[in-house]
């Protein structure tokens, strides 16, 4: 009775701590784990695991966190220390109820076991190759019905063999001169030459078709998908993310190229996501790019380059720019680098060739309504307006010096 | 005999077809970029924006601007050259304060600002502070990171602008300096769609 008394109150104890931590934890998610882990290590401030062993009493902590810039200015001794921490000045909670903070508090003192941590990471595509496979299952099935015909040949081939030789046996006739494979082809043909000749001519045919495809692919990159340094997935940051193309690429809407982005931006959020659905292992490169210490989240003094592979290459002898197409231009990213927000590895979608540029030119109107950059032409050329559509070709789009200069 | 023969053509034929479209189906590397003609037109001799460059310490040629430099153009004609002057408050909790009491959008704000403001909003903010600024974006939902404020929460409700600049360029918290993707038009215009969001 008097175990069963004590189990019973400790269970209502127990469900009460529960429910504080429980509070206590949605709490420091919303408010407090913007800058801190609730485990020791630091993020932007310290880690709170051990707080209340370091701080002077909860009472204080209360104070602090609810008006850290009136503690430092009344001369607290331990608040003008852990000011030093860091230069981002912890924000003031003042809507913070002292029973929140000790929620909080209780949250971080006995934080609830981690559950299906692991799980999400093991879920995330790896792949990214999804491409490749098709073409190699192709492939490999066109090996194995070439094998399989070849196999086939040399067993009938082999069949006529013997039954040639047990007719010639049967019959008591010399068995007629043995050609091999080459002489019964020759001989083939010189009993057939109409045949020969439309084989010949399908065959020249077919070649110079094929000759002229493979022309006219020199010098296109279309489906280029090199390797890059570090596996910078498309498909996780554009896609499942859902971070916009030009919040990377800043440079698409303000000058000629789309830029590739410098490892501060990379650092906006891989300051704190260290870990891929690969690992630590490609993240950690961008920290040993930045002669960056996770640990200590200090910088280096000797930051090297990361050598992109370039995908996108136009010759030298065309002008192309990004902000003209992106911004006056309206044009979507996709409708020239496809849907890159599902590609894994990063691949040149449209060949760029002048054909594919002068055929867009030809058949795209002209956006100009609630467009500023044409306003003034619009205004200034009301001829124009004849019904059709003013195509970029219209407007001067398929002079050579606008691209060739 | 001859229809043996003939049978015999065909199937060798096949597996040459077979072997044919074999070879050209493996040219397609995907390392590759394929044949070029004239490479040097592809691979200019001379240093283009992200190439490697040998005349830097670093072996970059994009450098970044000198220290306190100036864009052309940065500031409207209109704007007051004080805030053409490099952002003077330092990166510390003292700039933030300050920032807060002193700093005012030197742009004036309109109905056109806080419209521009929210297609940059959109492209460069949203991901993590949500659609409406409740801290909810897209980013955030996934579990990689932990959500940021809501502009209309008790934490940000009555944030001063001053101190919403000096974030976006310093960055707070977890939020990093986002200094080097908006000019400091764009970061007033941004403040100023999230004005919006903080009466919601």
């Amino acid at each position: 009775m008097r175990i069963a008394s004590i189990l019973f109150s400790s269970l209502l104890l127990l469900a009460a701590f529960g429910a504080t931590a429980q509070d206590g934890e949605k709490l420091f998610k919303q408010n407090c784990a913007t800058c801190h882990l609730a485990s020791d290590k630091a993020l932007i401030g310290p880690g709170l695991a051990g707080i209340e062993d370091r701080a002077p009493s909860r009472e204080w902590i209360v104070g602090w966190v609810q008006n850290p810039d009136g503690m430092i200015a009344s001369g607290d001794a331990y608040a003008n220390t852990i000011k030093e921490f860091s230069p981002t000045a912890m924000t003031a909670f003042g809507y913070l109820e002292e029973g929140d903070i000790h929620a909080i508090l209780d949250y971080i003192a006995h934080p609830p076991a981690p559950k299906e941590v692991a799980v999400e990471a093991a879920a995330g595509p790896v792949e990214g190759e999804s491409g490749s496979l098709d073409e190699n299952t192709l492939r490999n099935v066109l090996l194995a019905i070439a094998g399989l015909l070849l196999v086939l040949v040399v067993i009938l081939s082999s069949v006529r063999k013997s039954l040639t030789s047990l007719l010639s046996e049967k019959t008591g006739e010399t068995a007629p001169e043995e050609l091999g494979a080459w002489g019964s082809i020759t001989n083939w043909l010189n009993m057939n030459r109409g045949w020969t000749g439309v084989i010949l001519l399908v065959a020249t045919l077919a070649f110079l078709r094929w000759g002229v495809i493979e022309l006219m692919e020199i010098g296109v990159y279309q489906g280029y998908k090199p390797e890059q340094p570090i596996a910078f997935s498309h498909k996780i940051h554009a896609g499942q993310n859902g971070i916009n193309c030009v919040y990377c690429h800043t440079s698409a809407e303000k000058g000629k190229t789309a830029g590739i982005p410098s490892l501060n931006v990379c650092m906006n959020c891989h300051s704190y996501v260290s870990e891929g659905p690969s690992g630590t292992v490609e993240i950690a490169k961008i920290y040993a790019a930045l002669d960056y210490n996770p640990e200590t989240k200090v910088y280096g003094d000797s930051p090297k380059a990361i050598e992109w592979v370039r995908v996108h290459n136009l010759p030298d002898l065309a002008y192309f720019n990004h902000s003209q197409h992106v911004v006056v231009g309206k044009i979507e990213c996709q409708k020239c680098h496809g849907a890159v927000e599902e590609m894994g590895v990063a691949e040149q979608h449209s060949p760029l060739t002048m054909g594919w540029c002068v055929d867009c030119h030809r058949t795209t109107s002209v956006q100009v309504a609630n467009n500023e950059y044409y306003e003034d032409l619009h205004e200034r050329t009301p001829a124009w307006h004849d019904g059709n559509p003013v195509t970029v070709e219209r407007i001067g789009g398929l002079e050579c010096a606008k691209c060739h200069y | 005999m001859n229809k043996a023969l003939k049978y015999n053509i065909s199937l060798v034929g096949a597996a040459m077809f077979c072997m044919v479209m074999l070879i050209s189906s493996c040219t397609t590397d995907p390392n590759s970029p394929g044949v070029e003609y004239m490479p040097d037109m592809y691979r200019s001799p001379s240093y283009e924006t992200y190439s490697a460059n040998p005349v830097f310490k670093d072996s970059m040629t994009a450098q970044l601007p000198v220290a306190g430099t100036i864009t052309r153009g940065e500031w409207p004609a209109t704007a007051s050259i004080v805030n053409a002057l490099p952002y003077a408050y330092p990166n510390n909790l003292d700039g933030y304060i300050a920032a807060g009491e002193e700093v005012k959008s030197p742009i004036q704000k309109t109905e056109t600002t806080s419209a521009e403001g929210k297609a940059i909003y959109e492209k460069m903010c949203m991901h993590c502070h949500g659609k409406e600024g409740q801290g909810d974006g897209q980013l955030i939902e996934t579990g990689k990171f932990p959500p940021p404020p809501a502009y209309n929460g008790p934490a940000l409700k009555e944030l001063p602008e001053g101190k919403m600049f000096h974030t976006i360029t310093y960055g707070k918290g977890l939020m990093g300096s986002h200094a080097s993707q908006l000019t400091k038009e764009e970061r007033w215009k941004v403040i100023h769609y999230i004005q919006e969001l903080q009466k919601l």
